[in-house]
């Protein structure tokens, strides 16, 4: 058999991986995309919670691949060992089973330090790029993966953002989307109170698009594959248009443990296929988008000479969006279930409280759907249910509850702080043989500042939504990403279990660790996605973000990759 | 039927592999798949099933006659099934009807579940055993607040079959019924809950507009509350 030579070779073919490996191809490149999960597709798929919730069809599943996770190093090798920040190990990976919320960040969030200003124990900086530089690329990916917001078809200027409610200017490529029930309270109820609410833009049909079907609402979508394609995650999208230039392979089970490097360039790649063999992948250029946890974790892996990477901030700087939010009960059913993860939104708060000045640690404030995507199982209502107790207290809970309440959730902004870390677990080894990555994570005060802060208003929407009581997530115990031992009865759920964020609800959003910046003596990768020390290695994944803003961070992730792509097929 | 991968055949498969592709070398890197002990016989004795769906009929128990309790609704079966170490982990799709179709597993799925089936086999045979002990011999034929009293300090104890027990009780009977519990929607029934829409809601009619090629909530259908008659409003 003839040798494969390939341009590029991409590790991981989620939101960064898969959005690269199109603008690669089309540009001419041979592109070879390593993914270690397999491929699945939307047969695969299903309105099913527990494949997807208990049994990781495509989650980080801790039978293969656990994480451990401390809150600080004062606590030994590790607290937990299982299910920690997963992302989709698949095909299309995080894309497949993200909510599908598209946002841009904003102007701001490219100078986050020159907005909010310093933030004691954190590292808040501003990005070595500019929104501007990177709206050629927003541009171009929400036309790839179809994204719906602004103005609702019926409505004038359908796709058009309110422009008194959000900054940027164009037109979306598909009109809003409809409301379910309780969305359509709280955009009442937000506009009572004088906010400005408008539907959450998603990458996700609203009519078909681009030989795809339009949404049937069916409600398993975030935590979930699509069964019908409607989510533009990278699989239908990128790689799919990747692959059709007949430029670029897809390894499917196709597990990357070390990058090497010679005479100051990275060489190759190597990889443990489906049936266990370890192979080698060659090529000009290497492109790491194994998301943030994973990405650190191979560069430390492969042990990479620290004269050519900054190993000071390999892993560091670890952000997970905090997430305030409360929830709502309803005498009346709200179903909430119906739809999709977030179907109305409002920015009032985003720099700060409205009226006060910039504060750090605010974001876009949205209604989601049922806890973690799941209704019943994984995080959803059993998780709750446990809590009010097993037994005969049981069914009386579950008929009251079920149904009759709603989630807001912020995606607030956590700050950059050095000590939460990515590295490699001292004990505990994947099914490989291969040292897990270990999540050292400790909430900032200013988390706590910010959930305080917001309650007030989160629980006058919900009066004003009808509500007859609120309270904040917290004890509402919604399994997350965001561990902490010990603070519920959780931990004793067995392996493969999540903790309950005590600050927030379920967000898996993961930045940081492989930050980007102009001083090589302060990040790992430099405004191009290139590592300082390495000129044919590159990162293009959520590993970058040198702050984490207050919007779901796919979009961005997915611009950047284009952006860094671009830049790489004008050099290859 | 499972495929039965057995660690001869991969060792078979990872030689032809080795000698036909570019592999760097053979490499199981402590991956080694154990054979998956698929019984014959039953999961469980019949006196441990017997002592099993005791305890899931105190874990949702029936709300007066007429009303269903974990163990009526298949909760048992699921546990069992999952015990079993077969191949049917995750159903098909992306409709109802392939639901049945289970594909088989990835070789590293593989190994994580014939490693996961045998260890929660031992932690249900010794909990269940721990269950009759505790209640003085036979936990099945001791009354119910004994039943109730055992549970609830295995529960306190934060004993890993206790934990197991609830997950799973909670999976069997709120999972979908492909996976051997949830028997006739009951549960979902209950809750005025569809569960799975996709094919189901509008199996025959085909395209009703746009948003409902495969049978979902019609925009007209979510933007109103629910219903569910007989359900009491939140305390």
């Amino acid at each position: 058999m003839a040798k494969q030579t390939f341009d590029v070779c991409i590790v991981g073919s989620g939101a960064g991986g898969g959005v690269a490996a199109y603008v690669l191809a089309k540009a001419g490149a041979r592109v070879l995309v390593l993914e270690k999960g397999p491929w699945l597709t939307e047969k695969d798929f299903g309105d099913d919670e527990l494949r997807f919730g208990e049994r990781n069809l495509i989650d980080q599943d801790p039978l293969i691949e656990p994480r451990t996770f401390r809150d600080r190093p004062e606590e030994g090798p590790h607290q937990f060992v299982g299910k920690v920040l997963p992302v989709s190990r698949c095909v299309g990976g995080g894309s497949v089973h993200y909510g599908a919320v598209c946002f841009r960040f904003r102007p701001e969030d490219f100078r986050a330090r020159s907005t909010w200003g310093a933030l004691p124990g954190a590292d808040v900086v501003d990005w070595p790029i500019t929104y501007q530089e990177l709206l050629p690329a927003y541009r171009e990916v929400e036309k790839l993966i179809g994204v719906s917001g602004g103005g609702m078809r019926e409505e004038p200027g359908p796709g058009s953002p309110d422009p008194d409610a959000e900054w940027r200017t164009d037109p979306y490529p598909m009109p809003g989307h409809p409301p379910n029930y309780g969305a359509k309270l709280f955009e009442d109820a937000a506009r009572t109170l004088g906010f400005h609410p408008f539907p959450t833009p998603v990458a996700i049909n609203n009519g078909p698009y681009d030989g795809r079907p339009g949404c049937s609402y069916c409600g398993f979508c975030s935590s979930h594959g699509c069964p019908i394609n409607a989510k533009g995650d990278t699989r239908v999208t990128a790689l799919a248009k990747a692959v059709a230039t007949g430029r670029c392979e897809i390894r499917p089970d196709a597990y990357a443990f070390r990058v090497e490097t010679a005479g100051g360039k990275a060489k190759r790649v190597l990889y443990v296929d489906g049936q266990g063999i370890t192979r080698s992948a060659e090529a000009s250029v290497f492109v790491l988008a194994c998301s943030t946890v994973d990405t650190p974790r191979l560069v430390l892996l492969s042990d990479m000479p620290r004269d050519l990477v900054n190993h000071d901030v390999v892993g560091r700087f670890l952000q997970i969006h905090h997430f305030p939010g409360g929830v709502g009960f309803f005498d009346e059913r709200i179903d909430y279930y119906r739809g999709f993860w977030s179907m109305r939104c409002l920015d009032d708060f985003y720099l700060g409280l409205p009226g006060g000045p910039p504060a750090f640690g605010f974001g876009n404030l949205q209604t989601i759907g049922p806890s973690s995507g799941y209704p019943l199982l994984a995080g959803g209502l059993i998780s709750t249910a446990k809590t009010a107790g097993w037994g005969r207290s049981h069914k009386p809970f579950m008929r009251s509850v079920f149904g009759h309440f709603q989630f807001l959730g912020m995606i607030g902004q956590d700050p950059p702080v050095r000590s939460n870390v990515v590295d490699l677990d001292p004990i505990v080894n994947d099914v490989y043989g291969f040292p897990v990555a270990r999540i050292t994570y400790l909430h900032h005060p200013n988390d706590l500042v910010v959930q305080a802060a917001m309650m007030p208003f989160i629980e006058a929407i919900f009066l004003a939504m009808g509500a007859v009581s609120s309270q904040p997530v917290l004890p509402f115990a919604i399994p997350t990403g965001i561990p902490q031992v010990g603070k519920t009865d959780a931990h004793r759920r067995g392996v493969g279990r999540q903790f309950p964020n005590p600050i927030g609800g379920a967000v898996n959003h993961q930045l940081g660790t492989m930050r980007m910046g102009m001083d090589p003596d302060a990040s790992v990768v430099d405004a191009d996605g290139r590592f300082h020390g390495i000129p044919n290695l590159y990162v293009a994944d959520g590993s970058i973000f040198p702050t984490s803003g207050g919007y779901n961070p796919t979009l961005t992730i997915q611009a950047l990759a284009w952006r860094i792509a671009e830049g790489i097929a004008a050099a290859v | 039927m499972r495929r039965g991968y057995t660690r001869r055949g991969f060792l078979a498969a990872a030689a032809r592999a080795g000698a036909a592709g570019a592999a760097v070398s053979t490499l199981p890197l402590g991956a080694v798949v154990p054979e998956r002990a698929v019984a014959a016989d039953p999961i469980l004795s019949e006196a441990r099933r017997r002592t099993l769906d005791a305890a899931l009929a105190r874990m949702i128990p029936a709300d007066g006659t007429g009303d269903w309790s974990a163990a009526d609704i298949g909760a048992g079966d699921y546990i069992e099934r999952l015990l079993s170490g077969g191949d049917d982990i995750y159903a098909g799709g992306p409709t109802r009807d392939e639901f049945e179709a289970f594909p088989p597993l990835s070789r590293v799925k593989e190994m994580g579940w014939a490693n996961e089936s045998q260890r929660l086999r031992g932690v249900y045979e010794q909990g269940l055993d721990e269950l009759d002990r505790r209640a003085g011999g036979s936990f099945a034929d001791a009354p119910e607040p004994i039943q109730d009293l055992v549970l609830t300090t295995l529960d306190l104890e934060g004993s890993e079959f206790f934990a197991a027990l609830y997950e799973h009780t909670m999976e069997g009977v709120y999972a979908h019924p492909v996976y051997g519990g949830n028997t006739g929607y009951r549960a979902w029934e209950d809750l005025c809950y569809q569960g799975d829409v996709h094919g189901v809601r509008y199996p025959t009619e085909g395209s009703v507009g746009a948003w409902n090629t495969f049978g979902g909530y019609a925009p007209e259908e979510m933007i109103e509350p629910g219903a569910c008659p007989g359900q009491g409003p939140v305390a």
